[in-house]
């Protein structure tokens, strides 16, 4: 027989070799070939005592911190694909919305000013007005998607599934929409130092985030836990007391704004 | 030989709730694969800082692709082959264009001479340091597809069916991978063979 080539012994080593007998039996005959095997053992052993750096025994933790925030974001991008196109629309006015309150903040801030003050509404009154609107606006949207999911049965009959199970889908994908704005006003609210809504959409933001990221179907336990968080933390009453003085705002600061250019 | 099927039925369950949208049930997994992965991810990038972000990597993929994950296969298999690909990925970032020579070559065609490197002087590698950068440098002289096959074999001790699913080749040409592996890895040693012993 002639001598083994690599293939044949590397074959061998990994325990691959068609015929391993046949091989065996060379080698114990062959000192040429057993010279050559031998050195290819050292060679892989070599490979295989190379070291590894250890990790610390929570380093499975330590991935899933820091995977974890952007979990969430892929999250958000999967639900977003999800969205219609009305949504994408109302997604992007309110993005425009929550730009153009920062960007009358900060034009309140360093605009120079003119030592006469004129009667007509000035840039802190105008950023107030925009923000109080669009925050209505989602205040209300947010009672919605919590007053359905509040007041609705938990017994699946009038979604078309499972008695067992309720879809709460349609929610979910509006608390989605809902938690992006939410945290758009949420931030601006704090540029324009307005304690009130800022406390509310923080308040507003657990909860949505909880319906955000449940499954589309739920039990009718995980159901009425979701119904028990609403109601425990109170946060029905809140918004709409928080939407209320909203409107107020909004309908004084427009009274304000039309004396002061009459 | 590590295999990857103990926890199959765990893992299936896990996947199943994070699928219906129980994000906390993804982290058992990440548990579970991340010091595997980390093993695998710093054989193949050859450094710590690397090797972190393709694990990271990896579960984000997996993650995101979860529902694409069928039920009847090995999670572990499935994530080794999403690191995989990762590591590809990486790995021809990081070199320019032409200098891994693939699979898809048939005859093999780099020469002994394309894995010289400088000839140390016997006494450089009487530390056991240097004998570790030889090493390395010869693990960098395999074609990113190279290093895998050999890694998922060599030192995983995953079979050549495996690895082949994982790699998405053919059995003989994973087959091949390995050997080739094997090959340039040795001849870039053999003027070390005395000290390997």
């Amino acid at each position: 027989m002639k001598h083994l080539d690599d293939q044949q012994l590397i074959a061998l080593y990994y325990g691959d070799a068609a015929r391993a007998e046949a091989i065996k039996e060379h080698l114990r005959s062959c000192m040429a070939c057993r010279e050559n095997f031998q050195a290819l053992q050292h060679t892989l052993a070599a490979f295989k005592n190379a070291p590894i750096p250890e990790r610390d025994t929570d380093y499975g933790s330590q991935v899933w911190y820091a995977i974890s925030q952007r979990l969430d974001a892929s999250q958000r991008v999967s639900s977003m694909q999800r969205v219609s196109r009305f949504s994408i629309w109302r997604l992007a006015a309110v993005s425009a919305l929550a730009a153009m309150v920062v960007l009358a903040f900060f034009a309140g801030r360093y605009w120079p000013r003119k030592p006469v003050q004129t009667a007509a509404a000035n840039p802190a009154q105008i950023r107030q007005g925009v923000l109080l609107v669009a925050v209505s606006d989602h205040l209300d949207h947010a009672q919605m998607v919590l007053m359905e999911l509040a007041n609705a049965d938990g017994d699946g009959a009038t979604n078309g599934t499972t008695p067992a199970n309720v879809n709460i889908a349609t929610e979910q994908a509006r608390a989605q929409e809902l938690l992006v704005s939410n945290r758009l006003y949420e931030q601006t609210a704090q540029q324009t130092g307005d304690a009130e809504i800022q406390n509310i959409l923080s308040a507003l933001e657990p909860v949505l985030l909880e319906i955000a990221h449940s499954p589309n179907e739920v039990s009718s336990q995980q159901f009425q836990q979701i119904q028990d968080r609403i109601r425990s933390a109170g946060i029905l009453f809140k918004v709409r007391v928080v939407s209320s003085d909203v409107r107020d705002k909004e309908r004084s600061l427009a009274r304000r704004n039309g004396q002061g250019q009459t | 030989m590590v295999r990857m099927d103990h926890a199959d039925d765990s893992d299936a369950t896990q996947v199943a709730k994070t699928l219906a949208g129980n994000q906390e049930a993804f982290r058992p997994l990440v548990g579970r694969y991340s010091q595997r992965l980390f093993r695998l991810a710093y054989r193949i990038a050859g450094n710590e800082n690397d090797a972190e972000e393709l694990v990271q990597e990896t579960f984000l993929k997996a993650y995101r692709n979860l529902g694409k994950f069928e039920s009847r296969s090995n999670f572990g298999t499935w994530l080794y082959r999403i690191c995989a690909n990762c590591s590809l990925d990486q790995l021809r970032k990081r070199r320019p264009e032409g200098v891994f020579q693939e699979l898809d070559d048939p005859e093999g065609s780099m020469s002994q001479g394309d894995l010289s490197h400088p000839s140390p002087s016997p006494e450089r590698l009487m530390f056991s340091t240097e004998m570790r950068q030889e090493m390395e440098a010869a693990i960098q002289q395999l074609t990113p597809t190279e290093r895998m096959a050999f890694a998922l074999r060599h030192h995983e001790g995953l079979g050549i069916e495996e690895i082949s699913e994982i790699l998405g080749l053919r059995i003989s040409a994973t087959k091949n991978a390995v050997f080739r592996g094997v090959q340039k890895l040795r001849r870039a040693l053999a003027p070390f063979a005395e000290q390997i012993r």
